[in-house]
């Protein structure tokens, strides 16, 4: 009988203290740290693939809304002339960013040295248009570094991009989209 | 056309001397499976042919001109020049694609410490055109060749003399929503491996593979897939209608499927089997080749290298007579092949085969490496210069010999 109950107490205080941790961490707010990538990867006809990224980021977290921007000027494909259409069709020089905003509550936020992934919904700005979208996201919290990988795929015609067409080679309108990052919580 | 010889033992050296007359004779159009470099795995945008090589489209003539030649500095406009055209300039209906290609060379050759010959080398001159109505589609080549490339000839006459060939002509009927699949039916380029332009590598070019771009083609019925992730083609051999007499055609089958498994990384497999009532070239009755092998594309990520790879086994059985041993006789052809480019439009290259072949009088074993400089210099046109050096052994039963070959080349693309 006093051992059920001291497995209870154990029981009970280690899901008390998973939630303090939750709480503390879901509560922190993030700053990004270390190196990050977002790349997209669109298709042409007859299976060419195009695929792009950049390092450029920033992660803003205001304890409601977590907000990751992209500068797009330094999206490179590989090929110069690629990256100059690239940038054109999203009009760069006007649009310069990328940005999706979630809210923190719609995030499952790792505990420390474990794993937390799941699908969400959050707001992209590209090309001066808003729009809903879906993602998939994977985080691992090791220290207070938070390792974050998520995925979308979107359709630019959405967003008002007029697509590449170069010499007759059309870029198809679905664009996969990946980012990770890491950020501190402070 | 070519007549049948007599057979004998002497024949067991034909598949070498076929070899080393390739090598001499001819290089046919280019094709750039380093091109994975710039994640370019599918060959359908650059070429008509959905397996790459030969005939250029518009996209392709752009992408030379881009991303393919040295640009001194200069930056790709952004529409393509005039002189990417046909012919520098000559302006073609969206429903027709004309090219050319021209390759001359040199061949300097000789045993170490021996003297060294020198033989000017006609590779390639032809013309080639596509007409497109909607999903239709009609290709064909026409060259001359002064020597060489003897399987594609169109007249009769000797070797030497001066030949018009073709190397391919077929229609094709374009399938699906993106055109993803290709069905055509004529004289088409052996699906089969890795397909460059080197066509006297031994994975393109012994006796048993003739998988090369330069004169391997047979007539046949063909069905292409370029999808995002797999492309592949399989083709049903009906046999080389421009060789006489019926018993030296070939039926079979060939294809390859490629999987990407990466932007920079490509693997595939290959498969190959054929039969033939005299083999145009062992000489042998009732014979049957078989092929089979892998190979893989990766370019190092953030680099300018590329690796090739290539192996496969061969199989070839004949029929016993009292002049031809028959039998079954394995081998084993690969390749593996690195290129980089410092700057765009210079390449440096480097490869290594090896051809392993079962005899009746025992086990062959060959063996070449390559040391390759290609600058593409200008508009339609790149230098290249191969050292290669090479240990051919013809007889089990004889030691190999060592050959040292230059081999500067000039190709213009029309």
């Amino acid at each position: 009988m006093d051992n059920t109950r001291v497995r209870t107490s154990l029981l009970g205080g280690a899901a008390l203290l998973a939630m303090v941790t939750f709480s503390l961490v879901a509560a922190a707010k993030l700053n990004k740290t270390g190196a990050s990538s977002t790349s997209f990867k669109a298709a042409g006809p007859a299976g060419l693939n195009i695929s792009g990224s950049t390092a450029d980021m920033s992660v803003a977290d205001d304890g409601a809304t977590v907000t990751i921007t992209v500068p797009l000027a330094n999206l490179t494909t590989g090929i110069g002339l690629r990256d100059e259409h690239t940038r054109k069709a999203i009009d760069v020089g006007t649009y310069p960013t990328t940005t999706l905003r979630v809210p923190r509550s719609a995030l499952k936020f790792p505990a420390a040295g474990a794993d937390a992934s799941g699908d969400a919904k959050g707001s992209l700005t590209l090309h001066g248009q808003t729009r809903d979208i879906n993602f998939h996201y994977s985080a691992k919290l090791d220290g207070d570094t938070l390792s974050v990988q998520g995925s979308s795929t979107i359709n630019v015609d959405d967003f008002g991009v007029n697509r590449p067409s170069y010499l007759g080679v059309t870029v198809k309108p679905n664009v996969d989209l990946t980012t990770s990052f890491q950020v501190k919580d402070n | 056309m070519l007549a049948r010889r007599a057979w004998g033992p002497a024949l067991r050296l034909l598949p070498f001397l076929a070899l080393l007359a390739s090598i001499f004779w001819a290089r046919p159009a280019s094709a750039y499976p380093w091109m994975i470099r710039h994640e370019y795995q599918g060959c359908v945008p650059c070429h008509a042919d959905p397996s790459g090589a030969g005939l250029l489209t518009e996209y392709g003539r752009a992408m030379g001109e881009n991303i393919l030649r040295s640009r001194y500095g200069s930056k790709p406009p952004d529409e393509p020049a005039i002189y990417a055209r046909f012919l520098f300039g000559v302006p073609t209906p969206d429903w027709l694609l004309l090219g050319g290609s021209v390759r001359n060379g040199v061949w300097i050759t000789g045993a170490p410490g021996g003297p060294f010959s020198e033989k000017f080398l006609q590779m390639e001159a032809d013309l080639k055109a596509q007409i497109t109505l909607k999903r239709f589609r009609a290709y064909g080549s026409l060259g001359y060749m002064h020597e060489g490339a003897v399987y594609t000839q169109l007249t009769s006459n000797t070797n030497g003399a001066g030949n018009l060939v073709s190397r391919e002509h077929w229609i094709g009927l374009d399938l699906g929503e993106d055109k993803p699949f290709l069905l055509r039916a004529g004289r088409i380029d052996i699906p089969f491996g890795i397909r460059n332009d080197e066509h006297d590598l031994f994975v393109r070019n012994t006796a048993t593979t003739r998988t090369n771009i330069n004169e391997s083609q047979q007539d046949g019925v063909a069905l292409s897939y370029t999808g995002q992730s797999v492309r592949g083609e399989v083709m049903a051999i009906l046999g080389n209608y421009q060789v006489n007499p019926d018993t030296f055609r070939e039926r079979g089958y060939a294809g390859f499927v490629e999987l990407s498994l990466a932007p920079w990384a490509a693997a595939g497999l290959s498969s190959l089997v054929t039969y033939a009532g005299t083999d145009i070239i062992y000489q042998t009755p009732h014979t049957i080749r078989q092929v089979h092998g892998l190979f893989t594309r990766l370019s190092a990520p953030k680099t300018p290298l590329v690796i090739l790879a290539e192996a496969d086994a061969m199989v070839t059985s004949s029929e016993t007579t009292s002049s031809n041993p028959g039998g079954t006789q394995p081998g084993m052809v690969g390749m593996l092949q690195a290129d980089v480019e410092p700057t765009q439009g210079v390449h440096l290259g480097a490869t290594g085969e090896t051809w392993v072949q079962g005899t009746s009088t025992g086990t062959t074993k060959s063996f070449s490496s390559y040391l390759t400089a290609q600058w593409f210099f200008a508009p339609h046109a790149d230098l290249r210069v191969d050292f290669v050096t090479q240990s051919l052994q013809v007889s089990a039963t004889v030691s190999p010999g060592l050959t040292l070959y230059v081999l500067p080349q000039l190709h213009l693309y029309l």
